[in-house]
């Protein structure tokens, strides 16, 4: 049997880090499952002419910050995890928009059930309960989205 | 924070029936858990242009409220048992299925008190929209309210297009 995968999106924010908790103690009431934590950088390298409008990319530093942010949160899931039957994944993508990035890695392979998140990230205004991220990947994921706040 | 108490919102529109769906598939997985179905009939306010002494006509919070017929909340409760079937046929004979009839001026408001009552739950399974608005809105009003109210988790499901 296929494991089901949780697509897990983190950014070392509260709510994100309450969504991994939350991820592991759902897998552990039973079932095989793989637990994929991504997280969204700007593209590494853009085709030519996108870079002259568009600036933002990502240095190596970069990706290796984010790297050790996913390794952080795997650590976190891995530890909280009594079910044998679950896997944990790591995932960085590349993306100009983050929630674009997130429900198209829902897509792939078509083997994401659930999308389990946090309220809001890093960015902007901390007193707003739903960020524009979770909002957007609420909008466009076709699969169950669970919301959790830090 | 160990959801075994899930809150279903119902209606018996077509995402929320995609939620039941979901909600079952996550208490069976859980093994002993509880699947608690609301329908919230949204009451009317109406104003002090009717005599508020009328017999169907509740004051909250200084507004007059018509309360709902006896039609209507036979009616929610149908929607209830139906999902009741629906939940207990996914999730199988280990989890305890109840139904709940609410009256309340605002759906969101009900369902986000019911969630944080003292039989708290871990989690609220709703649809990305219900029967009333807009059929062409992603985020109904209802789910977003409860999505910026709730303390616990919220899980919001779309019906499969």
């Amino acid at each position: 049997m296929i494991p089901t995968t949780i697509l897990v999106p983190v950014d070392g924010s509260a709510s994100s880090q309450a969504a991994e908790l939350f991820a592991a103690e759902l897998v552990n009431h039973g079932g095989r499952f793989e637990i994929e934590v991504a997280t969204v950088i700007p593209p590494r390298t853009l085709p030519y002419r996108r870079a002259m409008v568009l600036a933002r990319t990502s240095s190596e530093e970069d990706a290796h910050r984010a790297e050790e942010l996913l390794r952080q949160a795997a650590g976190r899931i891995q530890a909280q995890l009594t079910n044998d039957d679950v896997t944990v994944v790591e995932q960085l993508v590349e993306g100009e928009s983050p929630a674009e990035a997130i429900v198209q890695e829902s897509l792939e392979d078509g083997t994401c059930k659930l999308i389990i998140m946090g309220s809001r990230g890093r960015g902007g205004f901390g007193s707003l309960a739903l960020g524009s991220v979770s909002q957007q990947v609420l909008f466009e994921a076709s699969c169950p989205v669970i919301i959790v706040k830090g | 924070m160990v959801p075994s108490s899930i809150l279903v919102p119902t209606d018996g529109s077509g995402p929320a029936k995609a939620a039941e769906v979901f909600a079952a598939e996550l208490a069976g997985l859980m093994g002993n858990a509880e699947v608690r179905l609301i329908n919230v009939i949204p009451m009317t306010c109406v104003g002090d242009i009717v005599d508020y002494t009328a017999e169907n006509v509740v004051k909250i919070k200084g507004l007059n409220y018509r309360a709902c017929t006896l039609e209507e909340s036979e009616a929610a409760q149908r929607v209830l048992e139906a999902a009741a079937e629906r939940v207990k046929s996914v999730a199988g004979p280990g989890v305890e299925v109840s139904t709940k009839v609410v009256e309340a001026p605002s759906p969101a408001g009900a369902i986000v008190e019911e969630a944080q009552s003292e039989r708290a739950c871990g989690l609220i399974v709703m649809g990305n929209r219900g029967l009333g608005g807009f059929g062409s809105l992603v985020l109904g009003s209802v789910s977003t309210q409860v999505l910026h109210g709730a303390q616990c988790p919220v899980a919001i499901v779309k019906e499969e297009a």
